[in-house]
């Protein structure tokens, strides 16, 4: 497969090579997989709206545009506050070290026993090469080209 | 009196009264690009004319219930006038949570239900809970079996004996179809074509095209050939959303393998992608995430069993689920499964002719049996008792 960069941040120059150490490329695996779990990459459309004149109102996040009819009560801002926590916050509150097992902690799947598999970062396909800077895998020299160009330094924090 | 079921799961809501269909209903609001300033609700994705660049806002987080505003539109909007009418004073409903959902979640659950939509009462019960009803009740004469549950925001393993969950015995995996689409447009923006923002696209060119490989390696072989020995690439022709409504595969003999297509539109093309991305449910350390895969995690919940039960549950497993729509998974899965366990136990998969819907189903027939009545709390009880009655009797 010809392999076409088409987004042109991708790229970027390869400047000296230096050696990520064991903390970074772990670092940089847990952003890897915080992105995977991301609702959306772009901005919300609302907010990349041109900025409203004096008069205009925005309405906030995930809030309708329409006039609220209410039918039911509205409940005090102590309610409200209960009702905005994110995972991590809930998650938190529940103090599982504390609580008897199972919980939600204790049900994670434990680490598989099977010898790990490895794959070219670049193409996809089985890699037996990593690459010295930063542990990442690939297959071939073309791939490693493409690899050290493009994403090899690019993700460290 | 009415019974309203509703599998609320992250992605999509399966909901129906107990005497009709089920309707299957995306579980979040959207923005699109084309109106800013609306937000559209649950099924009035319908109205959006060119989804490109969709925008959603999701109630759930890795599976859990978080934001509630949202759900409370989306469920304002399904039982409102347009959609289900409920007359919550004289309408019980079922409802599903995720396994070992967290107390402040119940609590707000308990509250909304009862107080906020008065409904007259509630069961509040495991998705996976109702398949397994709905698997004894098809499979009177089993004693057990094991539930895999693979949705939106993770995967469950979930032993049942009977009516008893095996609460200790249940795995949980971190990869679900919300991971496997982001991985999908993760690898095709960087190989080939910027989709990053494409979510709603991506994930349709996911259920299209993607399969689970039945011998990973040898795919990975024919992936990497030429021209027309490589039987596993796809060009898919993505959606412009005037000419072309819907994205799909050029059919083989339309293929052109070498040079450029005359025809205008976009094409991606796919090769190891088409199955590399639902291996990751098989083998999640692929792309870093030390778990388990589905089939060393059921042995690793059956093996935590009483050993007098461990054959019941290898012979009784049961798929749902979206991800187990992926062409490929119900075979490799017993495959696997039957790899790893012991020679002289029979193992047998069963895939529901809707999996999707198989725990939806199962809480239909629930709201019909005998028994249904003793399993829900009234709202007067709330009101008498507060959480602790709902405590006493729901099981999450
Ligand atoms: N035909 C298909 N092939 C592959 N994947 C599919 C198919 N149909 C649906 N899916 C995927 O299944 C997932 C949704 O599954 P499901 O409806 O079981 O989840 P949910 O119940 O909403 O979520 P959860 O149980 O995690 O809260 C989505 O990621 C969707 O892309
Ligand atoms: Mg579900
Ligand atoms: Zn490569
Ligand atoms: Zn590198």
């Amino acid at each position: 497969m010809e392999t076409v960069f088409l987004y042109p941040t991708a790229r970027v120059e390869a400047g000296q090579r230096r050696v990520l150490d064991e903390a970074t490329r772990q670092r940089r695996l847990t952003r890897q997989l915080e992105a995977l779990e991301k609702d959306n990459f772009q901005d919300d459309p609302l907010s990349s709206l041109p900025p409203p004149g004096p008069t205009a109102r925005l309405p906030a996040f995930s809030e309708s545009e329409e006039p609220e009819k209410k039918k039911r009560k509205t409940r005090g801002d102590h309610f409200k506050q209960r009702f905005r926590k994110n995972f991590t916050t809930l998650l938190e509150e529940e103090n599982l070290s504390e609580k008897p097992e199972p919980n939600y902690l204790s049900a994670a799947a434990p680490p598989s026993s099977l010898p790990a598999r490895h794959f070219c970062c670049v193409c996809g396909f089985p890699s037996h090469y990593t690459c010295t800077t930063c542990g990442g895998r690939y297959c071939s020299t073309k791939c490693l080209c493409t690899h050290r160009e493009t994403r090899c330094l690019k993700w460290t924090l | 009196m009415a019974t309203l079921v509703l599998d609320n799961g992250a992605y999509t809501a399966k909901i129906g009264y107990n005497q009709e269909k089920v309707s299957v209903i995306p579980n979040c609001q959207f923005r699109s690009k084309t109106s800013r300033l609306k937000t559209f609700t649950a099924n009035q994705l319908d109205e959006i004319k060119d989804p490109s660049g969709l925008f959603y806002i999701l109630p759930f987080q890795k599976g859990y219930l978080v934001n509630w505003d949202v759900q409370r539109k989306v469920w304002d909007h399904l039982f409102g006038k347009e959609m289900f009418k409920v007359d919550f004073a004289d309408t019980s409903v079922v409802i599903t949570e995720p396994y070992f959902n967290f107390t402040s979640i119940q609590e707000s659950m308990n509250e909304i239900l009862f107080e906020e939509y008065q409904f007259q009462s509630a069961l509040r019960i495991n998705a996976g809970s109702l398949s397994a009803h709905h698997y004894f009740h098809t499979n009177p004469s089993e004693l057990c079996c094991m539930v895999v549950d693979t949705g939106f925001s993770f995967t469950h393993i979930a032993p049942y004996c009977r009516r008893r969950k095996m609460k200790e015995s249940i795995r949980r995996i971190n990869v679900g179809g919300k991971l496997l689409t982001n991985h999908l447009k993760e690898i095709i923006s960087y190989r080939q074509l910027h989709v990053m923002d494409e979510t709603h696209v991506i994930n349709q060119v996911k259920e299209d095209v993607c399969y689970v490989s039945q011998h990973f390696y040898k795919d990975m072989e024919i992936a990497q050939a030429k021209g027309e020995e490589n039987t596993v690439m796809r060009d898919y022709v993505l959606p412009d959303f005037s000419s072309i409504k819907k994205g799909f595969c050029k059919p083989r003999e339309e293929m052109v393998f070498s040079g450029k297509y005359k025809t205008g539109e976009q094409i991606l093309r796919l090769a190891n992608e088409r199955f590399a991305v639902p291996e990751m449910l098989f083998h999640p350390s692929d792309i870093g995430i030390q778990e388990m895969g589905i089939p060393e995690a059921i042995v690793h919940s059956v093996e935590s069993l009483p050993e007098e039960m461990q054959p019941h549950f290898y012979r009784n497993v049961v798929l749902t689920g979206g991800n187990t729509l992926f062409p490929g998974f119900r075979e490799r899965l017993e495959a696997e499964l039957r790899a790893l366990v012991p020679a002289h136990l029979p193992v047998s998969v069963m895939l529901p002719a809707n999996p999707v819907c198989y725990a939806w189903e199962g809480g239909k027939l629930l709201a019909h049996n005998p028994d249904y009545d003793e399993m829900v709390v009234m709202r007067e009880d709330y009101e008498e008792n507060g959480h602790c009655i709902c405590e006493e009797k729901f099981d999450i």
